[in-house]
């Protein structure tokens, strides 16, 4: 929990000026449970269905997950855990990982690269 | 499900998706009607205020995958408010063109290959479980 505290004052910075947070995770062991290589109890790694890069997903009702906000993804996780999203699917996943776990596989996908991208506003 | 076998394979076969025979999205439509999303998804880095975490990026995501989760917001099985107020107002059809427009084009009956589960529209817009059948 020592390192609570050296996590938190970037957080803080970061919201303060909405600059582009210092990713929280590590994205390396987040990229190793994402793969399989590092497994999680009783869950499939993610890459069977969000793809190998979290881009190239199953099939269209699989999200995206390359590039996408680190810290919405953590929030989307929790979402499944705490019942605020209802999904059959991501609950029991969600509910397989650590805060430590949803922090370093959210660096991860933040860090590949794939075609999100915020709406254009010159449409 | 009461359609019968023969029912599903023709709508399998006239129309693609089930729901390409009443809706057919507008991808120019959905970049008109996408205008106010560009509020907080079309802000660098804009934030949600509580909890704080910086609202999605959903430009380039999967058309099926959009359809669902706008389709949740306004069932409420995702109950975020800022976007379920955002939710609530559409149609059907406007979640169709939104999502094309936001996907790069929708699939479109003739150039996708029938989806693996045929299922009857307004099923799919209410009911959140039938984006993911389970498998038996
Ligand atoms: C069996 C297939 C499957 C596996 C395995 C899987 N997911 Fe998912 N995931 C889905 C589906 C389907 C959805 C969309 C659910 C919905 O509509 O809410 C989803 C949604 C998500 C979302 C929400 C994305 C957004 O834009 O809001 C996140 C985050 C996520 N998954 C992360 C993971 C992680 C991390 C793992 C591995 C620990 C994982 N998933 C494994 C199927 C899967
Ligand atoms: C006031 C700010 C705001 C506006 C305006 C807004 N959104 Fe959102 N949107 C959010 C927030 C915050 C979230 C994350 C909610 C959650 O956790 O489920 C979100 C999530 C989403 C998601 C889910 C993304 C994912 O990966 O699952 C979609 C799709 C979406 N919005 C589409 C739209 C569309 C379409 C419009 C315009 C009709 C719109 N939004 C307008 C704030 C906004």
């Amino acid at each position: 929990m020592k390192r609570f505290a050296v996590i938190a004052l970037p957080l803080v910075l970061a919201s303060a000026t909405a600059l582009a947070a210092p990713p929280v995770g590590d994205p390396d062991r987040g990229g190793q449970i994402h793969r399989g290589e590092i497994e999680i109890e009783g869950v499939a790694a993610c890459s069977t269905c969000h793809g190998q890069t979290g881009n190239d997903t199953l099939d269209g009702t699989f999200p995206k997950l390359a590039g996408q906000y680190p810290e919405y993804l953590v929030h989307a996780l929790q979402s499944y855990v705490d019942g605020t999203r209802d999904n059959a699917v991501m609950k029991p996943i969600a509910s397989a990982l650590s805060r430590k776990d949803m922090e370093d596989l959210s660096a991860f996908y933040g860090q590949q690269r794939g075609d999100l991208a915020i709406i254009p506003r010159d449409r | 499900m009461r359609l019968s076998i023969p029912i599903l394979l023709a709508t399998t076969l006239a129309g693609g998706a089930a729901s390409a025979q009443t809706i057919v999205p507008n991808v120019e439509d959905g970049r008109i009607k996408a205008y106010t999303c560009t509020g907080c998804h079309g802000i660098p880095g804009w934030r949600n205020a509580y909890p704080n975490f910086r609202v999605p990026r959903i430009m380039g995501q999967h058309y099926e995958y959009l359809v669902q989760a706008l389709s949740d917001y306004r069932s409420g099985a995702r109950q975020h408010p800022t976007m379920r107020a955002q939710g609530e107002a559409l149609s059907d059809q406007d979640i169709a063109d939104i999502a094309a427009f936001l996907a790069g084009g929708a699939p479109t009956p003739a150039a996708t290959p029938a989806p693996v589960e045929a299922r009857p529209v307004d099923d799919a817009a209410d009911d959140a479980d039938t984006a993911n059948p389970p498998s038996e």
